[in-house]
């Protein structure tokens, strides 16, 4: 009996134990995020006991600033109840996004409104020609808001060659100015003028070096270095981009063909030899590094930097003051300026299968551009601004505002600013009162202008794509160019000599058939006007 | 005691268990609640690792997303020969097998010394705190660990802080070839020695004790005894490891040299998983990228298989 019991007590056990893991199997397995189904959306709203009725959408977006975006913040209720809307969110850092959506594209399980680069990149493109997205023409003739708050000129280019456009652009001002800003109290104790010339920029340099303060004499701002560099860059002649060969103007050629490329790529490799830029350009993981460092007090000029700096330098520097140096003339005499950039930065498709709500997304985006637009602009009252006594709306600066109203919480909610507000100095002007510094708007609008009045352009047309760039480009670069091109300021025994043998092999095995192609294929060559 | 005494478990004997003749489907029966418990593991097989093997097909297709894999047209062996005929393939597997060895080589023996010496420590309190500290870094990611390295060996980074502080010049560690291999395989060492050492110490506390003491009887000290006693205690397992190790030898730890690869350092530390995830990731090669992968399975279970075989050859517990 008692033998009996025990093998019953056995048999109940092992079954007990099979059934638990058969439903943790089950839970585990069963999918619960992300799903760009309307069931699993309407789920969530159903279970939150919200906006019934409302549009329930999924969407995946990156996002430049903190990724700290938490999900049924007091934002996101406000904006949900204001839009009848119950949007699924997904955020990915910007400097993850390219990996990770392009794998969550090809994995089939995209979500209803997805990021990209859209019809300028060959991936997209080719995912947009497989049918992978909603064709939006109609919507922009129903939706006219949506339409006019995107340039003509730019809906072009995000047409195909039938004239289908399933592509909406995120907008920004062709004219972005990486100012070379320094430490105007450091220049003046060490009674040095500031600098007109890449020259005097040198020798400026070398005396913070040899002053003895212990401080980086140059940094650069949060992104890679060359780039950082873009506009100082424009005073050895380079755009950054494609423009017309030196050989043969009617040809443009990429940026690893020019000379006057190279001369600023590897000037910058020798201030780094010589201790004038920063030992961490191109080392430090962390791109956010030279800005730390300049906050902190511990840099004295950063390319690609800005005025705002200063309310966190005045916190350990109370003294401290910044400016931006005027664009620097070049070694030769070139008169330096900023490299205008296409006024577009990815954007967003609607997933084809979500054509059903396809229409009530362009009546929620046509919302936010019209009657929503006060929201989308400034928000809440007491909570992301304040009416100044001229009543003005001036925005809270992001460390006074409570967590739920930061911007790392409206960030993940933006889709389509119009062209309009890209250059709005209004607006601008409002954002140096909210951040206590209004005194130097004149200051920096000025330089602003100082900088836009001589453009570099790329003169590519950034929707030609080389059909051999397509197949073999990026492993011909991978093979050839990415360690040279990589390393000009990581590896001091690379010479210009060694990077254009390099660059050789990479002509002989495809590139100056990309190179042709483009040639081809691009008929309007002259330099393009994205400000006018 | 004697041999009698104590009778091996069914299936232990090297006895069929059951009455012969007894159909198979009765023996399935009969333990039935058995098979019942194993089924979750296998149909999580099934649906984890053996169902995507499907999509090793991609590396013989021109991969259309929209399409799926299935309507993806073929292409034969397009992909590999774009990735052996590379410039650079032949660079990627010499790096990726010398890190692989070198880790072997260095990294592996390691965790059977820290774990000989652990098992060494009369104080209990000693013990543990050593062995807490030492799992602590398996838990960080490589993300994290890096980083941390990095506030190290970084130019501003506390080495070289100390170096310039006593006069002398800083050393590049972070963007030199010379050292980038040796940084890689120690790093590696002290973030996994710790962790690595958990199946040795369960190998050691199975050693029957009696061993030690009758070593102690014929004299033997405390080196002898690791010698004697020890060591062949955990052959098997060390054996075991070694095999397993060696069938990874072209995954030469992905997360960890991503985190400390730098173009400048390309020559001697760029991986097949590197260059991958830059081209086939990034660049959305899909199918190169699996083609590489299939490659690298295939690599291997050839040296699974070989290293399995020479292991049984030797008189050594096998996988198989």
């Amino acid at each position: 009996m008692y033998k009996g019991m025990k093998n019953r007590a056995w048999k109940v056990g092992m079954l007990s134990l099979v059934v638990v893991m058969m439903l943790s199997a089950i839970i585990g397995c069963s999918s619960n995020t992300n799903k760009s189904s309307e069931g699993e959306t309407n789920e969530g709203a159903k279970s939150e006991g919200k906006n019934s009725g409302a549009l329930s959408f999924s969407y995946v977006r990156p996002t430049w600033g903190p990724s700290t975006y938490t999900k049924n913040g007091a934002y996101e209720k406000e904006l949900f109840k204001r839009a009848n809307v119950n949007i699924n969110v997904r955020i990915i850092p910007v400097v993850d996004y390219d990996a990770t959506i392009k794998t969550t594209a090809a994995s089939g399980d995209m979500p209803d409104v997805i990021w990209g680069w859209g019809p300028v990149d060959a991936f997209w493109k080719e995912l947009q020609d497989e049918g992978a997205f909603v064709k939006i023409n109609d919507y922009l003739d129903q939706f006219p808001a949506v339409k006019s708050a995107v340039p003509d000129g730019i809906w072009d280019k995000m047409a195909d060659d039938k004239g289908d456009i399933y592509f909406i652009p995120n907008l920004i001002y062709p004219v972005v100015p990486f100012f070379i800003t320094y430490r105007a109290d450091i220049f003046e104790k060490l009674n040095i003028a500031e600098p007109t010339t890449i020259r005097e920029f040198e020798d400026a340099l070398q005396k913070i070096k040899d002053s003895g303060l212990g401080i980086v004499p140059l940094t650069h701002g949060n992104t890679v270095p060359f780039w950082a560099g873009k506009d100082i860059g424009t005073s050895f002649g380079t755009t950054s981009g494609w423009a017309p060969s030196k050989e043969d103007p009617s040809k443009i050629v990429p940026p690893e063909m020019q000379e006057e490329h190279l001369n600023f790529k590897f000037w910058l490799q020798d201030l780094k030899k010589r201790g004038l830029f920063d030992e961490e350009a191109g080392v430090n993981p962390d791109a956010s590094f030279g800005e730390t460092k300049f906050k902190a007090g511990r840099a004295a000029v950063m390319l690609g930097g800005g005025l705002n700096q200063i309310t966190e330098l005045r916190k350990s520097e109370p003294n401290a003051s910044i400016k931006i140096m005027s664009p620097l003339t070049g070694l030769n005499g070139e008169q330096g300026g900023t490299r205008v950039v296409f006024p577009q930065d990815r954007g967003f498709y609607i997933n084809a299968k979500a054509k059903d709500k396809v229409e009530q997304i362009f009546e929620f985006l046509n919302w936010s551009l019209t009657e929503g637009t006060e929201f989308r602009r400034y928000g809440i009252e007491g909570k992301t601004f304040k009416i100044d006594q001229e009543g003005r709306k001036v925005p809270i600066p992001d460390e006074e505002r409570e967590a739920d109203f930061k911007n790392a919480q409206i960030e993940p909610l933006k889709f389509l600013d119009p062209m309009s507000e890209k250059l709005d100095w209004e607006a601008k002007e409002l954002e140096f009162i909210g951040i206590g510094i209004p005194d130097q708007f004149e200051y920096y609008k000025s330089m602003f202008e100082k900088y836009a009045a001589t453009p570099y352009n790329d003169y590519k047309d950034p929707t030609v794509t080389s059909p051999t760039n397509a197949e073999i480009g990026p492993q011909i670069w991978e093979d050839y160019m990415a360690k040279v091109d990589g390393s000009i300021l990581t590896d001091f025994k690379l010479t210009k000599e060694g990077y254009k043998e390099a660059r050789q092999k990479w002509l002989d095995a495809g590139g100056q058939k990309i190179i042709d192609e483009v040639n081809e294929l691009q008929t309007d060559k002259s330099e393009p006007n994205y400000v006018d | 005691m004697n041999a009698d005494s104590v009778q091996a478990p069914p299936g232990m004997s090297g006895q069929p268990i059951g009455k012969k003749g007894k159909s198979l489907r009765s023996r399935i029966w009969k333990s039935r609640y058995i098979y019942i418990l194993v089924l979750p593991t296998l149909i999580y097989f099934a649906i984890f690792t053996y169902a995507p093997f499907y999509g090793i097909t991609i590396a013989f297709k021109d991969f259309k997303i929209m399409s799926g894999i299935l309507d993806s047209p073929w292409v034969g062996f397009k992909h590999f020969e774009a990735m052996f005929t590379s410039e650079k393939f032949p660079d990627l597997l010499k790096n990726t097998v010398i890190i692989s060895l070198y880790r072997l080589v260095f990294g592996f023996p390691v965790p059977i010394l820290f774990a000989l010496l652990l098992n060494e420590v009369r104080s209990l309190w000693f013990k543990r705190s050593i062995q807490t500290i030492t799992y602590f870094p398996h838990f960080l990611s490589w993300v994290v660990f890096a980083g941390i390295i990095y506030n190290f060996i970084g130019p501003s980074g506390i080495i070289n802080l100390l170096l310039t502080n006593a006069g002398f010049e800083k050393i590049n560690m972070t963007t030199n070839e010379d050292v980038f291999r040796t940084i890689i395989v120690v790093t590696a060492i002290l973030k996994e020695f710790g962790w690595g050492a958990i199946i040795y110490l369960a190998a050691l506390a199975g050693i029957d004790s009696q061993l030690y003491e009758a070593a102690k009887i014929d004299g033997a000290g405390k080196l002898r005894q690791i010698w004697h006693v020890t060591l062949p205690g955990i052959r098997p397992i060390i054996a075991l490891l070694f095999c397993l190790q060696l069938a990874g030898i072209l995954d030469a730890g992905f997360d960890q040299i991503f985190m400390f690869l730098n173009p400048a350092v390309y020559d001697v530390g760029d991986i097949i998983d590197t260059y991958v995830y830059r081209l086939g990731i990034l660049q959305s090669q899909f199918e190169m990228a699996t083609a590489v992968g299939l490659f690298k399975g295939i690599i291997g279970m050839i040296l699974i298989i070989t290293a399995n075989t020479i292991i049984r050859r030797l008189g050594e517990k096998s996988l198989w």
